[in-house]
């Protein structure tokens, strides 16, 4: 439609000519614009006057082609319904059951189905073949092309499955349907589903031994189905060695004596998962792991509670003492850190504390102890998957007084 | 004479419902011993009559006239008696009772299906005939194909030997190895078909016999049946390659999950290494198994593998595999001739090598380079 409207424009604005250049492209906007300003300008002055009125409507619609045969209020059969012979012819011809049989009625549907598919008002199109359906009439050919015609819309609207559910039908009623099987193969295949691919092709093989498409559409739907398979087992493979390795961390962590507890609920049962993934944020992606030597590696949290800072050791093998790791932090010939302004914390003036789980008491740690032994200790819990240290410096007047909040 | 005619009279369709069963059992029972067999098939008559009630409405008549004919087919010349009756079609009618998917004793239609084509002069016969019909051969096998085909509860594992027998006859196997209806490919899946034995056997011996067909090996081997791979999946036990080994197999073997379990019946091993031999017959075939690196299976179920005669086999591949094509020196193997001599000595050779006496690999090897 809107291409013949095209040709007649360019025949009557353009003479046929077709290679048009920008400006006259614009010149042609411009007229048309025009014209469509002076229509409408025509036609605001005359006032409408036809309109249904409060009082005339009944008969108004009575009369209207559309609605005529719907509106008798007496229930008077149709044929007697004193209106033009357009809407009468029309309403017979159509969806009138009393005028038409099952048969004949679900053949008007299935017309005005395939009107609206070639429309491409897929959705329409499988409102009126459903319609058709509904009719239950006895013609079984017509109801299986009335159930392929849906599916045709259905796969338009990539509504796949309902396809494949209308073609099976359709096959059901009539087992020689190659176009249904064909369209089930698609829509199979667009699914991804490749052993329904696999069977409509046979089936469709049955009908037609060696056709060119479905030969190539299974060989493929089969090579497709191998790799799919052979990543689900990859995909399992991978989860079940993720799920050892983490049961193996488990096990050496608690072989090593060290005790966890969540953050929340303080000295759970068992050690799970959860309670090593590590909820400082700065730790995040550094859970404790097994290096190559069969140690552990930890995230270790330092925390500095007179400046209320933190420093995160990213990866602490726990054969490693904290001496170790204090040099390289603090030791000589490292610059201070930027909230050390008194330059106060040196390895030899810094003392290591824990806090036991009702954070009531302290314990000083040796720094000349591995991380192994310290986690070891009796009354040491792994806190959010991250051990963790307060640092204080030996003797001064903040250490005196945070010391004393605890007892001793 | 007399008793017999009153019997077949008694077996009519349309008699009284209690003497007709009461009859049909008298029968069936006659079929449990030798004597009571060999009476029967020299009476062609009675076994026409009881053939005729294999639709009986009441089911136990039917099924007795179904157990009749199977323990009569398992005798050679009950199969010829039964092929040769002048009023009933059996392999006709057995075929439809298969393909009807309500009949119940579908079972046994098999059973006698696949008794009467054992030999290979019955086979023929059996075959043509089947193919005269509507179904065909073609017809059958996707009855087998589908799993629950029939709706009464019979398995229709039976069909598998029914299509070996069958893949005995180079007609048999050019249908079977239809290009254009993949029935082939369908066939393949039940290689692995844990639930039953049998029908494992017998689909894995019919893809066997179809590898002796040297001219369809390109197409065996070819993308449209991809064979080798399936040939090795039974051989091919929970997955222990690395991840490059891993992409140096087909995809169906790779990544195989720890309870995949290798073929556990020797029998059915010996025909796949077999068929695994058939392939290497040809240059094209031994280096296709090379690159899809075949070996890798095959030495894992070397190390697995307890039945003296699947590991003889297996080293009969790998060696075809280890060596180059320089070394082989024939393109295709199946055109050496062994002198009579040397022939003898080899299944001498092999023959004691499976008594577990010499297991001399040297003298394995011999036999491939002469």
């Amino acid at each position: 439609m809107a291409d013949d409207w095209k040709e007649k424009i360019i025949q009557e604005k353009l003479g046929g000519k077709r290679d048009w250049t920008d400006s006259e492209r614009a010149e042609l906007c411009r007229q048309l614009d025009q014209d469509l300003d002076k229509h409408l300008d025509t036609v605001s002055q005359s006032k409408f006057e036809d309109g249904w009125t409060e009082e005339n409507w009944r008969d108004k619609m009575a009369e209207h082609p559309l609605f005529a045969p719907y509106v008798q209020e007496d229930g008077s059969a149709v044929a007697e319904a004193p209106i033009n012979p357009l809407s009468e012819g029309l309403a017979q011809l159509k969806f009138d059951p009393e005028h038409n049989t099952p048969t004949e009625v679900a053949m008007s549907y299935k017309e005005e189905g395939i009107l609206q598919f070639k429309y491409k008002k897929y959705r329409l199109a499988v409102a009126n073949f459903s319609e058709g359906l509904k009719q239950v009439c006895p013609d079984r050919e017509l109801n299986a092309q009335l159930l392929n015609n849906r599916a045709a819309a259905q796969w338009h609207l990539e509504n796949n499955r309902s396809a494949i559910r209308d073609c099976e039908l359709a096959v059901k009623l009539k087992p020689d349907y190659t176009k249904a099987i064909m369209r089930a193969v698609d829509c199979a295949v667009r699914m991804k589903s490749w052993d329904e691919v696999i069977t409509w092709c046979d089936r469709g093989l049955r009908l037609e031994p060696g056709s060119d498409k479905l030969k190539k559409t299974r060989i493929t739907a089969m090579k497709e189905k191998k790799i799919a398979e052979r990543n689900e087992r990859k995909k399992l493979q991978e989860e079940k060695k993720k799920e050892f390795e983490e049961k193996n961390l488990i096990n050496i962590i608690e072989g090593r004596g060290v005790k966890l507890g969540s953050a929340e609920v303080k000295g759970s049962a068992s050690v799970t998962l959860a309670d090593l993934e590590p909820c400082h944020p700065a730790a995040q992606g550094s859970r404790v792991h097994i290096n190559e030597d069969g140690e552990l590696v930890w995230p270790v949290m330092l925390l500095y509670p007179e400046y209320h800072e933190t420093d995160l050791i990213q990866e602490f093998t726990e054969s490693n003492c904290f001496e170790d790791h204090l040099n390289v932090m603090f030791g000589e010939g490292t610059p201070a850190a930027p909230w050390d302004t008194e330059r106060k914390y040196l390895p030899q003036n810094m003392v290591l504390y824990f806090e036991d789980q009702e954070k009531s008491k302290l314990y000083e740690v040796d720094p000349k102890k591995t991380l192994q032994q310290v986690l070891a200790h009796p009354k040491y819990r792994v806190l959010g998957g991250t051990p963790g240290f307060i640092v204080l410096t030996r003797g001064s007047k903040f250490a005196k007084e945070f010391l004393s909040k605890y007892e001793c | 004479m007399d008793q017999f005619d009153e019997l077949i009279q008694f077996l009519a369709p349309d008699g009284r419902k209690d003497v007709k069963s009461a009859s049909c059992m008298t029968v069936a029972q006659l079929t449990g011993t030798p004597d009571g067999l060999k009476l029967l098939c020299s009476k062609p008559k009675i076994l026409t009559a009881v053939a005729r009630l294999i639709r009986d409405e009441e089911v136990y008549t039917a099924k007795d006239a179904m157990r009749t004919l199977v323990n009569i087919s398992a005798e050679e010349t009950g199969a010829e008696v039964l092929l040769s009756l002048k009023d009933v079609d059996i392999v006709g009618e057995m075929v439809k009772c298969i393909i009807d998917e309500e009949y119940p004793h579908a079972d046994f239609a098999c059973g006698v299906l696949s008794n009467i084509s054992m030999t290979k002069q019955h086979c023929q016969k059996v075959f043509d005939r089947v193919n005269e019909g509507p179904t065909k051969l073609e017809g059958l096998m996707n009855v087998f194909c589908q799993i629950e085909y029939n709706k009464k509860g019979a398995k229709l594992h039976l069909l598998a030997p029914i299509i070996t027998n069958f893949s005995q006859l180079a007609p048999g196997r050019k249908q079977i190895m239809d290009k254009n209806s993949f029935i082939f490919q369908r066939l393949l899946s039940f290689m692995e078909y844990q639930p039953s034995k049998g029908r494992r056997l017998s689909t894995v011996a019919t893809i066997h016999n179809c590898c002796f067909e040297k001219e369809q090996h390109p197409w065996l081997m070819g993308e449209e049946v991809d064979l080798v791979p399936r040939l090795l999946l039974p051989l091919a036990g929970p997955d222990t390659f690395t991840e490059e080994e891993n992409d140096s197999l087909p995809v169906d073997l790779q990544f195989l999950p720890d309870d995949k379990i290798r073929e556990p019946v020797p029998e059915i091993r010996k025909l796949v290494l077999e068929a695994l031999m058939q392939m290497c017959v040809t240059r094209e075939g031994r280096e296709l198994l090379r690159s899809q690196n075949a070996y890798l299976i095959l030495r894992e179920h070397h190390k697995w593998e307890e039945d003296r005669h699947c590991i003889m086999l297996n080293e009969d591949v790998v060696n075809l595999l280890l060596r180059t094509e320089e070394e082989i020196g024939v393109d295709d193997l199946s055109t050496v001739n062994v002198p009579p001599d040397l022939a003898d000595k080899f299944t001498k050779q092999d023959e004691e090598y499976l008594a577990g006496g010499s297991s001399d690999l040297s003298t394995l090897q011999d036999k491939e380079t002469s």
